[in-house]
C-alpha cells in the first residue's frame, strides 16, 4: 500500500519531486527544535496550490498523515512528521506573483521566503514589516503559519496583523480563498483563525500581505548595562514611560560572549546585559525620542550609550542581535530555546527566578530576546548525548514555562506550541477551552491526517500511543 | 406586545432584570421583535440567562449600548431575547505599566478611555456613539472608526476574553500578555462575529500612549456659498486623498465628509516636532488648511455616520483604496444626505434620510464584488439580506460559506446565539 502511494505521488508531481532515499530524508527529521525526531517516509516538493491539492487528495484516499513545511527553522518542533506520514515542502513554491503598490499589498507564495519580499518592495519605499530572526532562510508560509513575530513587532505587530489573505488547501483536499487583499471580510475572520494555527487547519500555498511604509529615519542604539537587573528595569520604565520604540531587545553576559567570539564586535564581556533599542519614524521629533529613551537608560546606570552612525553600523548591531540564538552554538552542542511571554513590568523578577531555575538545575542559560514585548528566549545549552543533562534541561523548561504562566503570561510567544509545549497546554487552558479548540480543529481537519499530535493535547489518541514526544516524558 | 406575565416570570426564573424592549427603536421596526430585554448584574445571572434559553430553545442576541443593533438585522422566526451586556461594566484590571487593559464587556468606549486617560493611555478606537458603544459591542462588530489606519482595528488590539457558549460554560481565548500564539487564536474568531458563536464578557486589550499633540485641521473643497458642491469638487478632493495614499503620508486620518459642501478632516498625532512637520508639509500641499478644536461638529458627524435618523438607513462599503474614488462617485450619484470618505482605510459610508433610494443602492451593492469589497447595511430592517448575493456581503465563495457554517454548527449547534444574523443568513443565501 505505502508504495502504491509512493508511487501514485511520483507520477503526480514527478520522480524528481518525491525524495525517499534515507539520506535525503535525514534533513527532515526534525525542524530546529531538535529534541524530539521523526523520519517521514517521504517528502514531496509541490510546484504549485492545485499539486498540493492534488497531494492531501491521495493522503487522504490512503490515510496518510500529512505535514507541510517551509524551510525548517520552526523552534517548537511544529513542522515535524508523524512516522510512516509526508512532508509536503515548499521551497519550489516561492514565487511572488503580485505587488499592488496603491494599496500595499503583495501576494506571494508559501515558500516565498521572508526577506525576499520586503527587498522585492524596497525601491518603492515599502516593506513587510514581521522579521522573525529567520527572515533571510524562513519562508512566508510557515511565518503564517506559526505567527511569527520578530525584534520589530513591538511598534508594528506580528504577522498577524499584516495578513489578508489565505489561500488553503484543506486536510480535504478543497481549496479555500479566505480573505483577500481587503483589510475587512465579512463572515468570521478565518484569515485570523488560519494565522498561527500551526499547520493544523491545512496547507497555505499562498497568502496575501499587507505592505508597510518603510521608516524615513532611524536610530539605534546599544545600552550596557552592568547588571540584568538594570537592564530589565530600564524595559519596563520605557514602556511605563509611554514611549514605544520601535524594538528593544536584550542580550545577556552568556549570550554576549558567544555573539563576541564569533563576530568580534566590540562589546564588553564584563557587562552585565545589552539593550539593543531602536527608534523610527519621521525624521522630524525622532531625536526627542531617542534622547527619552536614553535618558532612561542612563536614569538605569546605564554605563555607555553607543548610537549607530549609519546605516553599517545599525546592520552589525541587528547582525549581533539576530544570530545570538545561533552563535550560543559556540558554547554547546545542543541548544533549545524557550519562548514564554510575560508582562513587562515583571521582567526582573523573572529573570533573577530564571536565574535560579538554572542554578537548582545546573544548566547553562543564556538569554537573547525580544525584551519590549516581554517575550523572553532563554536558550538552555547542553549536550543531547547526555542523557542525564536532557532531562535537567527539560526539567528547567518545565519551570520557566509555568514561571511565565504564574506571573500571567504564556508558554510561547512567536515560536508555537508544536509538540515541544503541547502537554503544557492544559496548564494555560481549562478542558473547556481545548475542547472548543479540539472542536475548531475538527471543523477543518476531521480526520487528523494533517499534522496530528501538534498544538492541542486532545488530538486523537490512536496518535499518542504511536508516539510519544520527549517533551512529553516530564 | 408586552408580556407582562413573561417577564415576571423570567425575572423569577433568572434573577436577572427583565425589561420590555421599548426603548430600543430597531425592534419596533421588526416584524418578529425580542420577547424582552435581559440585563444580568452579574456573570452568575448572565450564565443562568444563556442555560435557561438554550433550554427553552429561546434565542439570544448579544447587545451592548444598542448602537449597532439595527446592522444587518437578522430573518429568523425564532422567538428571542437581547442578552444585554449594559450592567457588566468593571475595568477588572488595568497595568499601566504593561499597557494592558481587562474590562467586562459592558464598560464604554468612553467609560474606558476616561480611566486610561489618567495615566496618558487610551484604547484608539472611535466607533459610533463612543458614551454608549460598550467593549463587547465594539469587538462582535470589529468596530472603529477613523483612527482604524493609524491604530488598527479590534482584532489588532484584542489579547485575550472571556465569553460564554450557548450551553453557559466560560471559555477563555488568548491571554493578557502583547505576544501570545499558545492555539488557536480565538480571539479572532469572536471579533466581528456579530454575536453569533457566544457572549462576550470580558476582553483584554494593548492600550497606547495618548498622542502628545493631536492636531485637527479642514480644508473646504467647495464653495459653501452654494446650494450644493459640483462632482468637480468631489473629484478634486478624491485625488488629493489618493496622492496622500501615494505619498505614505503619516496622518492619524484624512476623511472627507460631503454633505451640502464637500471638507477634507485631517488630525495629526506624533510628538510636537512631528506634528509641525506634517502641518508644514500639509500646508504645502494644501493651502486651505484651517485649525479646528476636538469638539467640532464635522467630528461628530464622521464619527456617527453609520447612525442613520429613524425614518432613514446607512451603509458601509469596505473595498480597497484604489476603488475608493470610483465607489464614492457612484454613491454620491445616488445623493446621500451624508458621505463620508476614508482612503486609506478603503472605508466609506453612506447615509440617507428616507428608504426611497433603497433599491437602487441594492443595485449598486450587487455590483460590487467581485472584486473584494463588502457591505453593511444599517436601519433596512424589513429588508432581508436574503436578496443580495452573499459575494456581495463580502462573504467569499462556497467553500468559505460552507466553513463559516461548520463553525458555526460546532460552536453553536441549537442555533442559539444571533441566529440567521451574519454567516448562516450568507450561507444559505449562497446556496439557493
Amino acid at each position: 500500500m505505502r508504495d502504491q502511494f509512493i508511487a501514485t505521488l511520483r507520477k503526480m508531481v514527478g520522480e524528481e519531486s518525491v525524495l525517499t532515499e534515507p539520506a535525503e530524508l535525514r534533513t527532515y527529521d526534525c525542524d530546529a527544535y531538535t529534541l524530539d525526531k521523526a523520519r517521514p517516509a517521504a517528502v514531496v516538493l509541490p510546484d504549485s496550490t492545485e499539486e498540493v491539492a492534488q497531494i492531501v487528495r491521495l493522503c487522504n484516499q490512503y490515510k496518510v498523515y500529512f505535514v507541510a513545511r517551509g524551510a525548517g527553522t520552526g523552534l517548537s518542533g511544529g513542522a515535524m512528521a508523524m512516522a510512516d506520514g509526508i512532508i509536503i515542502e515548499t521551497a519550489r513554491m516561492n514565487r511572488i506573483l503580485e505587488v499592488d503598490w496603491v494599496n500595499r499589498r503583495v501576494v506571494a507564495q508559501a515558500g516565498c521566503v521572508n526577506l525576499a519580499v520586503s527587498r522585492a518592495v524596497a525601491e518603492d519605499g515599502l516593506h513587510f514589516a514581521p522579521d522573525p530572526s529567520s527572515q533571510g532562510v524562513s519562508t512566508i508560509g510557515g511565518n503564517v503559519s506559526e505567527n511569527s513575530g520578530g525584534p520589530h513587532t513591538l511598534k508594528y505587530g506580528v504577522t498577524t496583523n499584516h495578513v489578508t489573505g489565505i489561500k488553503l488547501v484543506l486536510p480535504s483536499g478543497e481549496v479555500a480563498d479566505l480573505g483577500g487583499k481587503c483589510e475587512v471580510c465579512n463572515g468570521y475572520d478565518l484569515v485570523g483563525l488560519i494565522t498561527g494555527s500551526e499547520g493544523t487547519l491545512g496547507v497555505i500555498t499562498e497568502v496575501t500581505l499587507k505592505l508597510t511604509p518603510l521608516p524615513v529615519s532611524v536610530r539605534t542604539m546599544l545600552a550596557i548595562f552592568d547588571s540584568v537587573d538594570s537592564a530589565t528595569q530600564t524595559v519596563s520604565d520605557i514602556i511605563a514611560a509611554g514611549i514605544i520604540p520601535a524594538a528593544i531587545e536584550m542580550m545577556d553576559a552568556t549570550i554576549t560572549l558567544a555573539v563576541e567570539q564569533a563576530f568580534h564586535m566590540g562589546f564588553p564581556l564584563d557587562a552585565g546585559a545589552l539593550l539593543l533599542i531602536e527608534v523610527d519614524g519621521a525624521e522630524a521629533g525622532l531625536d526627542e525620542d531617542a534622547d527619552a529613551v536614553a535618558a532612561i537608560c542612563q536614569r538605569n546606570g546605564a554605563r555607555e550609550i553607543r548610537r549607530a552612525a549609519d546605516s553599517k553600523e545599525r546592520d552589525l548591531l541587528w547582525k549581533a542581535r539576530k544570530k545570538g540564538v545561533g552563535a550560543a552554538g559556540r558554547l554547546a552542542p545542543s541548544v533549545v530555546t524557550q519562548d514564554g511571554v510575560i508582562p513587562r513590568s515583571k521582567l526582573p523578577e523573572v529573570f533573577r527566578e530564571i536565574t535560579a531555575i538554572a542554578s537548582r538545575n545546573q544548566v547553562r542559560i543564556g538569554n537573547v530576546f525580544h525584551a519590549g514585548d516581554g517575550n523572553l528566549h532563554p536558550c538552555v545549552m547542553f549536550d543531547e548525548r547526555d542523557a542525564e543533562e536532557v532531562k535537567r534541561v527539560l526539567q528547567a523548561n518545565k519551570e520557566i514555562l509555568e514561571l511565565c504562566i504564574k506571573v500571567g503570561g504564556s508558554i510561547t510567544g512567536e515560536h508555537g506550541v508544536g509538540i515541544e509545549k503541547v502537554n503544557f497546554m492544559p496548564l494555560l487552558f481549562s478542558p473547556v477551552d481545548l475542547a472548543l479548540m479540539e472542536r475548531i480543529r475538527s471543523v477543518f481537519n476531521p480526520d487528523d491526517l494533517c499534522n496530528p499530535g501538534k498544538l492541542l493535547p486532545t488530538s486523537k489518541s490512536c496518535i499518542e500511543t504511536k508516539w510519544r514526544p520527549k517533551a512529553a516524558a516530564i | 406586545m408586552h408580556y407582562p406575565n413573561l417577564y415576571q416570570s423570567l425575572q423569577a426564573e433568572l434573577g436577572a432584570a427583565v425589561t420590555a424592549p421599548d426603548h430600543f427603536a430597531f425592534c419596533h421596526a421588526q416584524q418578529n421583535g425580542p420577547l424582552a430585554v435581559v440585563t444580568p448584574l452579574s456573570e452568575e445571572e448572565t450564565v443562568a440567562t444563556v442555560r435557561w434559553a438554550a433550554a427553552n430553545h429561546i434565542a439570544l442576541v448579544p447587545v451592548g449600548g444598542a448602537t449597532l443593533l439595527n446592522a444587518n438585522p437578522s430573518v429568523n422566526d425564532k422567538r428571542w431575547l437581547l442578552l444585554s451586556s449594559r450592567h457588566l461594566c468593571t475595568v477588572t484590571e488595568y497595568s499601566p505599566n504593561d499597557m494592558v487593559v481587562t474590562a467586562a464587556a459592558g464598560v464604554t468606549i468612553a467609560q474606558l478611555n476616561q480611566r486610561l486617560a489618567e495615566f496618558g493611555q487610551w484604547l484608539p478606537f472611535d466607533p459610533p456613539a463612543p458614551d454608549r458603544a460598550t467593549l463587547g459591542g465594539i469587538v462582535a462588530a470589529n468596530t472603529t472608526g477613523a483612527f482604524r489606519t493609524a491604530y488598527g482595528a479590534p482584532r489588532d488590539r484584542l489579547l485575550g476574553l472571556r465569553a460564554l457558549t450557548p450551553d453557559g460554560q466560560v471559555i477563555k481565548a488568548g491571554g493578557k500578555v502583547v505576544k501570545n500564539v499558545a492555539g488557536y487564536d480565538l480571539c479572532k474568531l469572536f471579533t466581528g462575529s456579530w454575536g453569533e458563536l457566544g457572549f462576550i464578557l470580558e476582553a483584554t486589550f494593548k492600550v497606547q500612549p495618548r498622542p502628545a499633540c493631536d492636531h485637527r485641521l479642514r480644508c473646504p473643497f467647495s464653495d459653501p456659498n452654494y446650494a450644493r458642491f459640483s462632482p468637480d469638487d468631489l473629484k478634486t478632493a478624491l485625488d488629493v486623498l489618493l496622492d496622500f495614499q501615494t505619498r505614505q503620508l503619516d496622518l492619524a486620518f484624512a476623511i472627507l465628509v460631503v454633505d451640502r459642501t464637500v471638507r477634507l478632516l485631517i488630525a495629526l498625532h506624533g510628538n510636537q516636532p512631528k506634528v509641525e512637520w506634517d502641518r508644514n508639509q500639509l500646508q504645502s500641499m494644501i493651502p486651505s488648511l484651517v485649525e479646528l478644536d476636538h469638539q467640532d461638529a464635522d467630528f461628530s458627524l464622521a464619527q456617527d455616520s453609520r447612525i442613520p435618523p429613524p425614518t432613514g438607513f446607512a451603509i458601509e462599503v469596505l473595498s480597497l483604496p484604489s476603488r475608493v474614488p470610483e465607489l464614492s462617485l457612484r454613491l454620491n450619484d445616488l445623493h446621500p444626505a451624508l458621505l463620508t470618505i476614508n482612503l486609506a482605510a478603503g472605508r466609506i459610508t453612506a447615509q440617507w434620510s428616507h428608504q426611497d433610494t433603497r433599491n437602487e443602492v441594492w443595485n449598486l451593492c450587487k455590483s460590487l464584488h467581485p472584486p473584494g469589497a463588502s457591505c453593511t447595511f444599517y436601519g433596512v430592517p424589513e429588508l432581508s439580506r436574503s436578496s443580495l448575493p452573499a459575494a456581495a456581503l463580502g462573504m467569499g465563495d462556497a467553500v468559505v460559506h460552507a466553513l463559516n457554517l461548520r463553525i458555526k454548527r460546532a460552536l453553536d449547534p441549537n442555533n442559539i446565539f444571533s441566529p440567521s444574523r451574519w454567516v448562516d443568513n450568507g450561507f444559505e443565501t449562497a446556496q439557493e
